[in-house]
């Protein structure tokens, strides 16, 4: 029965989704509206967090103890390396999800971000100028440069060596084929896919990378695990330094066979792609398909709006959505 | 610029320290940042508050130096935030960050060393990237990045790449980056390869490393065939370089000696030197080759390679150059040349090569690595059961050819050759078993090659059909050893 069991966490979660602060107030909204995750999971929650007593003195200490709980027992910082993320261990079994591993996932990357994982012999200028000539190789039917090839392996195995546990958000390759058939494919697949962080910065663009692999890579490196491989995203999914994710948001259980539903933060013409998470892999140069530039921001309103569009489309097959608080 | 962002860089200016702690643990609420790691926001942070941020984060991190976690953040948490901090300052010109990262290098490193967790949570890791991208990455290539990349303290793995940062980026007196790769970083990349790293590792490590200079192979293999004429350096370094750079491991250690030391194979697989009397002369094998004439005294440094093994032996001038000849009786050139040589012209076959001292195999097999010839020196002193190991692989054809200075009972059938230094001969005992048919020529007992003209030429997989074969290499020894055996 989701957080609404917890009295004391749930007042909490209903005061502040009726705050008008949007890093507040979406986040809670999340919270209330979470179909997916089990007690056990909401308990683990709470208890780790100490909210099964007392509830939070305010948003700031509510996202400390979150951030702490998705560091720990997502991220597993702090655990031996390949340590199962908590969204694959059986208590999360209500939200696993079985897919066809036949299928071909996209993702996408900062730069920068990747850069962040690893003590990388590579600056992100460098790391692009190796991945510029990888692809136009690649686009001229040749094989890449030799030692840019041994190279970029190598970036991308520190990559991995370097990354924690957390699971991996991915759409179906084939839901974004339109979008990347567009000139300014960065700009909409940002958008389509919600990743309000991925931003220009002061007018610079920033650096983007389209991942593309089969998720049958993924079936195969997680072959001896005896759980899930992938699954439906919650709100305790999410590794969020600055707050839960406000470019989430919650898919009712009813409709969305087992996927995720991304938020598009586009103001005309949204589309909903499908969105799930799986156990990480390490990435391989192949992976890389494209390079493009974010030269977009995104703003506050553009994600309420955004926020607002989506909870109008899902209203009547979100179960808990008469649980939230009436707004102005 | 995002609302959001706005909205903290206000209460950022306000309390720097306070913001910046929150954003840290966690507890900001920055819609635009919500996914962003501290790598990504401090960019955008320094885009409009680069002095405050700098301030702010050498405050945080100097209130922060050696105290345990906060109350209520777990350890592991914390190590988490300490390691993101570190990781999104490195490469961002913070000048009073990176003064106090340098100046408190110890102070950090007792500290974070017990919070490394993993590779994916390791602040100290972390710590010494930030470093190593700074300004103040001055003096300590030899006092902190090379012990690193050779993980004297038993380092994880990828500290490596973190002592190779260091180095390539180390910054002179004045601040100043080196405008190509130093010595240092070039040696240590040679020392690498022979710290117990696979090659593959070892050459996408050094792939990584040059292609940030863009420079040719060739130039590369002149930088580091002036650092192998210059240092010291271990068995896999030169013939993992040439591997990578697809030149002549000869190429890179011989350099100026090549031609005179006749340790690089001529044109048509001839050979072009011999000795006498401590003067080298060339002789001529093919019409490729330089005309015959004196060619000393141009050469006068040994390969590094070599050095070692020849030290206290006498100089280049007095007829002990390359080390394999001197007067008390060391091998010379020609006839490790030559063992070289017959291992290649015949069939791949195991062989035990016996030598007199465990030093000598253990400088004959360096050279036979040299000419890509698998091959293991035994010494006496290891382990029984590296010993048992080491003949076991051998037996099993795991490499080809074994040096030993012992005696060395075998089961499995191999060639044995006898390296004899005091006689400067080399005496090979081809694998028993039925020969087949002998050329009329080798129907006496033994067969007795001369050194000199032709005498690699001979030494082909015809010989593998004598019961002996006696190579006599020094001048002096032609006539005499070879007929009285």
């Amino acid at each position: 029965m989701a957080f609404q069991a917890n009295s004391p966490f749930f007042a909490f979660l209903t005061n502040t989704a009726g705050t008008a602060t949007l890093a507040e107030s979406a986040p809670a909204e999340n919270f209330i509206l979470e179909e997916r995750l089990s007690d056990e999971r909401h308990q683990d929650f709470l208890q780790a967090s100490g909210f099964d007593t007392t509830p939070p003195a305010d948003a700031p200490t509510w996202f400390a103890q979150h951030f702490n709980y998705t560091t720990t027992r997502i991220a597993r910082r702090g655990a031996p390396t390949g340590t199962l993320s908590a969204t694959f261990e059986t208590g999360n079994r209500r939200a696993w999800l079985s897919t066809n591993s036949a299928m071909d996932v996209v993702r996408v990357e900062t730069l920068e971000g990747l850069c962040n994982r690893s003590t990388s012999l590579l600056s992100a200028s460098d790391a692009e100028w190796q991945i510029d000539q990888l692809l136009a190789a690649r686009n001229a039917g040749q094989r890449p440069p030799a030692d840019v090839a041994m190279s970029l392996r190598k970036w991308l195995l520190r990559i991995a060596g370097g990354s924690d546990s957390r699971p991996v958000f991915v759409a179906p390759f084939a839901e974004v084929e339109p979008i990347l058939a567009q000139p300014d494919w960065p700009n909409r697949l940002r958008d389509a896919l919600g990743l309000g962080h991925i931003r220009a910065i002061a007018g610079r663009p920033t650096r983007v990378l389209l991942m593309r692999y089969g998720l049958e890579r993924v079936r195969r490196a997680h072959l001896t695990r005896p759980d899930a491989w992938a699954s439906a995203p919650t709100v305790l999914d999410d590794v969020a330094r600055s707050g839960p994710n406000p470019h989430f948001f919650p898919a009712p259980e009813s409709t969305s066979q087992g996927f995720g539903f991304t938020v598009d933060l586009a103001p005309a013409n949204p589309v909903t792609t499908r969105e799930f998470l799986h156990a990480p892999i390490p990435y391989l140069p192949e992976d890389i398909a494209r390079l493009g530039l974010v030269t977009a921001d995104v703003t506050d309103p553009q994600v309420t709006g955004a926020r607002s569009r989506h909870r109008t489309q899902a209203r009547s097959h979100l179960r808990h959505f008469k649980d939230l608080p009436s707004r102005p | 610029m995002n609302d959001s962002v706005v909205r903290w860089l206000s209460a950022f200016r306000a309390e720097p320290v306070q913001r910046l702690n929150d954003l840290v643990v966690g507890r900001a609420a920055v819609p635009a940042w919500s996914h962003a790691s501290l790598r990504e926001i401090f960019p955008e942070i320094f885009e409009s508050e680069s002095s405050l941020l700098d301030q702010a984060l050498a405050d945080w991190v100097a209130q922060a130096i050696a105290q345990p976690a906060p109350k209520g953040t777990p350890v592991a948490v914390w190590a988490s935030h300490l390691q993101d901090v570190f990781r999104g300052v490195a490469g961002t010109p913070l000048p009073t960050l990176e003064s106090l990262l340098r100046q408190r290098l110890q102070d950090f490193q007792i500290w974070l060393e017990p919070l490394r967790f993993a590779e994916s949570c390791d602040p100290l890791a972390a710590y010494y990237t930030a470093l190593a991208w700074s300004d103040t990455n001055q003096g300590l290539e030899d006092r902190l990045w090379c012990l690193l990349v050779l993980r004297r303290n038993h380092e994880p793995a990828y500290y490596v790449d973190i002592g190779l940062i260091g180095l390539s980026r180390a910054r002179d007196a004045q601040g100043r980056l080196a405008e190509k790769a130093s010595d240092l970083l070039l040696l240590t990349l040679l020392n690498l390869a022979d710290s117990g790293m696979e090659q593959g590792d070892w050459e996408m490590i050094t792939r990584s490393i040059l292609i940030g200079y863009q420079l040719s192979d060739v130039t590369w293999a002149r930088e580091f065939q002036r650092i192998l004429a210059k240092h010291r350096h271990g068995k896999n370094g030169a013939i993992w370089v040439a591997a990578l750079l697809r030149v002549p491991v000869m190429s890179l250690t011989a350099g100026r000696v090549d031609d005179a030391r006749g340790l690089v194979r001529k044109a048509q697989g001839r050979f072009a030197r011999t000795s006498s009397g401590g003067r080298i002369r060339m002789r001529e094998y093919g019409p490729d080759l330089p005309p015959p004439g004196p060619l000393e005294p141009a050469y006068p440094s040994r390969t590094a390679l070599f050095r070692t093994w020849s030290k206290g032996s006498g100089s280049d001038r007095d007829g002990s150059y390359l080390g394999f000849e001197s007067p008390g009786g060391a091998f010379s050139d020609y006839l490790v040349q030559t063992l070289a040589d017959i291992l290649k012209r015949t069939a791949p076959e195991p062989m035990l090569v016996e030598c007199d001292t465990e030093r000598s195999a253990s400088v004959v097999s360096d050279f036979l690595r040299l000419e890509h010839i698998e091959c293991r020196a035994i010494a006496s002193n290891v382990p029984m059961y590296v010993w048992v190991d080491t003949l076991r692989q051998f037996e099993e054809g795991r490499f080809r050819v074994l040096l030993a200075a012992d005696r060395v009972e075998l089961t499995a059938r191999v060639h044995r050759v006898l390296l004899d230094r005091s006689s400067n001969r080399l005496i090979w005992e081809p694998m028993g078993g039925d020969p087949g048919p002998r050329p009329e020529s080798a129907r006496k007992r033994f067969q007795v090659m001369v050194a000199g003209h032709g005498a690699h030429t001979q030494v082909d997989q015809s010989a593998s059909r004598f019961d002996k074969v006696v190579v006599a290499l020094d001048p002096d020894h032609q006539r005499g050893h070879g007929q009285g055996i």
